[in-house]
């Protein structure tokens, strides 16, 4: 009988003269990372093929926001 | 060159004529405003230079419409108009934005708010963080807690 194989495909970036590909997640090395700082707040995951990023997300939660402080103090 | 954090000086003086509507507003003996501005957010490159002296959104150092990525950028939630905490007003955006599966035409550290309701497309505020560089997935912006404190545009 036929071994039934599921491999967890994972697709990887592309550059522009190359069509995207798939690799099977066991060949990819993954790596997350995390910032929190009083900017932001942010998360990151890397898959590495062979030492090079083939693929990347981020996630950043915005901290530090724009005031303008004077306008309330220029109408008092 | 370098992006930096700012609310655009050009922005504070158009809020003062009245030019921007974050929210819509019932006839309060001023005006009336029934319909609010649609608000964009684009991303830039670290290599670009975005700050206080803006006025108008353009491309100049936007992210390259490649890898699922369209300049001009995305519009942003509005479910909730602009309020006070005490005597600080604040805006927030009502929710995240992602960009699906990008694959980034190269590192950005800052995102532009602008009006794009507005004609020129006036520009409202840089926010920067960490350079980030995208490849086949997907990046969020979560906006910060909507308060007097952490609102993402504040006039105190």
């Amino acid at each position: 009988m036929a071994e039934i194989v599921t491999q967890k495909l994972i697709r990887n970036g592309w550059p522009q003269d190359e069509p995207p590909q798939m690799h099977e997640e066991s060949l990819l090395e993954k790596t997350e990372g995390e910032l929190d700082d009083e900017v932001e707040h942010t998360t990151w995951t890397e898959w590495r093929l062979d030492g090079k990023i083939v693929k990347r997300g981020a996630h950043v939660l915005l901290k530090k926001n724009v005031l303008a402080d004077g306008i309330a103090a220029m109408l008092r | 060159m370098a992006n930096t954090q700012a609310m655009c000086t050009a922005f504070k003086v158009q809020a003062l004529n009245g030019s921007h509507a974050f929210g819509a507003q019932a006839a309060n003996g001023v005006r009336t405003v029934t319909t609010k501005d649609d608000f964009f957010i684009a991303l830039f490159l670290v290599t670009a230079t975005r700050n206080a002296t803006d006025t108008v959104y353009n491309t100049t150092g936007e992210l390259a419409g490649t890898g699922n990525y369209t300049q001009g950028g995305k519009i942003l939630p509005n479910a909730t108009a602009p309020t006070n905490d005490s005597t600080t007003a604040h805006w927030t955006p009502s929710g995240s934005v992602t960009w699906t599966a990008l694959t980034s035409s190269g590192a950005f550290d800052a995102a532009v708010i602008y009006n794009n309701t507005a004609t020129a497309k006036n520009e409202v505020s840089v926010h920067t963080f960490s350079s980030q560089s995208i490849t086949a997935a997907d990046f969020t912006l979560t906006m910060p807690t909507n308060d007097g404190t952490t609102g993402l545009i504040r006039i105190a």
